[in-house]
């Protein structure tokens, strides 16, 4: 007896073209929203950087 | 990383199967496709009501007259009378005790209600990933189906109800292939009954191809039972005696010792290659027989009269092989 008889194909045995269904990874991601990635800092100071710079031009 | 430490054991309710009215078989349930199949637990309650006679000898256990899980629509991997589950597989469950003594299997056929649940072990012990198998993938389908006895054959002027409630007990999947348990093998629990005519030798040929880990027998085994049995051999390859009991003594001897001083079933009796590894038998496989390098392997009976000899494997097959 063949494993696909009892797996109907791609088996843990044989996985060939793989297993159907996706197996999401366990993670905490979503858990804790409050901390922020570093490239949110970069482009907040850039901003910033660029508005100063818009506002210093205008006074002139 | 290992499976032990990438994974959780889940209990998930799968949903309930209702015995049609007058018996016989009812719809399929489907396991749901999550996660690997450590255990099923069925949980079956009902009543039988009415004026009884002639209820059936092997009391409450006879209302399941086969439960069977199934994949593919066709391949067994657990294929067991209520009778052959309760009186031979129920002690084998896990390390040698009774898992399921606060129900009602062995209780004769009276007007009253009954529990008759099941526990159907797939990973071969609590500890061992030994026969885990993958429900989490789209193209397998695995399916509980139970027969019901027919009314009559519960008892005479019998009416029976029952429901039995599904629940699975599966490990999350590892999010990577490489922490996944061992699944390349199936546990497959099949049961064969023999018509024995008369007193006499019986023998029983076991069928090859798998890994023998249990071969349980009963032969005169009831409600209120007896042994129909008087010697009981084991021979492998026409001439290697491996277990000769002489005396229905030594089978209550070594049930004793592989169940915590338990008493024996009358009319059960066995050959095990895991159970006398010790306490749960965990890790070991020392004495199981691998049938595929053995000629033949047989049962050898002296039947004390007419009865059913019921011939439980308890076998592995190995998915690596074909």
């Amino acid at each position: 007896m063949k494993d696909s008889d009892f797996y109907g194909g791609a088996s843990p045995v044989h996985p060939g073209s793989g297993m159907g269904i996706e197996v999401p990874a366990e993670t905490n991601a979503g858990l804790n929203p409050g901390k922020r990635p570093a490239h949110f800092w970069l482009i907040l100071v850039g901003l910033l950087v660029l508005a100063r710079v818009f506002y210093e031009a205008a006074g002139e | 990383m290992t499976f032990e430490g990438q994974t959780t054991l889940k209990k998930i309710y799968c949903g309930s199967i209702t015995r049609n009215t007058g018996g016989g078989v009812s719809t399929p349930l489907q396991l749901p496709r999550t996660g690997i199949l450590a255990r099923l637990h069925v949980l079956i309650t009902g009543s039988v009501s009415g004026t009884l006679s002639a209820p059936n000898a092997l009391g409450m256990a006879s209302i399941i007259n086969r439960c069977r899980v199934t994949a593919q629509g066709g391949q067994d991997m657990f294929n067991v009378s209520g009778p052959g589950y309760h009186y031979l597989y129920r002690p084998f469950v896990d390390v040698g005790g009774d898992p399921i003594n606060s129900q009602s299997a062995y209780a004769a056929v009276t007007a009253t209600t009954y529990n008759i649940s099941m526990i159907l072990p797939f990973q071969v012990n609590r500890r061992d990933q030994v026969g885990l198998f993958m429900l989490q993938n789209e193209q397998t389908l695995v399916t509980v189906n139970l027969d019901w006895l027919a009314d009559a054959s519960v008892a005479t002027g019998a009416t029976v109800t029952g429901t039995a409630k599904v629940y699975a007990e599966v490990f999350t999947v590892p999010a990577s292939a490489k922490d996944w348990p061992d699944l390349s093998y199936v546990h497959q629990v099949l049961e064969d009954q023999l018509t024995v005519s008369g007193s006499g030798i019986v023998s029983y040929e076991w069928p090859r191809g798998n890994i023998y880990l249990r071969l349980l027998h009963g032969l005169g085994f009831a409600q209120s039972g007896s042994d129909g049995w008087s010697t009981f051999q084991v021979k492998r390859n026409e001439s290697d005696v491996i277990s000769d009991f002489q005396d229905t003594a030594l089978a209550d001897s070594q049930y004793g010792l592989d169940h915590f001083g338990l008493a024996r079933k009358a009319g059960t009796f066995y050959w095990s290659g895991i159970d006398e590894s010790g306490l749960g038998a965990y890790g070991m496989a020392r004495d199981t027989i691998d049938s595929r390098r053995l000629t033949n392997i047989k049962s050898f009976v002296n039947a004390t009269g007419a009865g059913t000899l019921y011939s439980l494997r308890d076998t592995l097959l190995d998915l690596k092989q074909g």
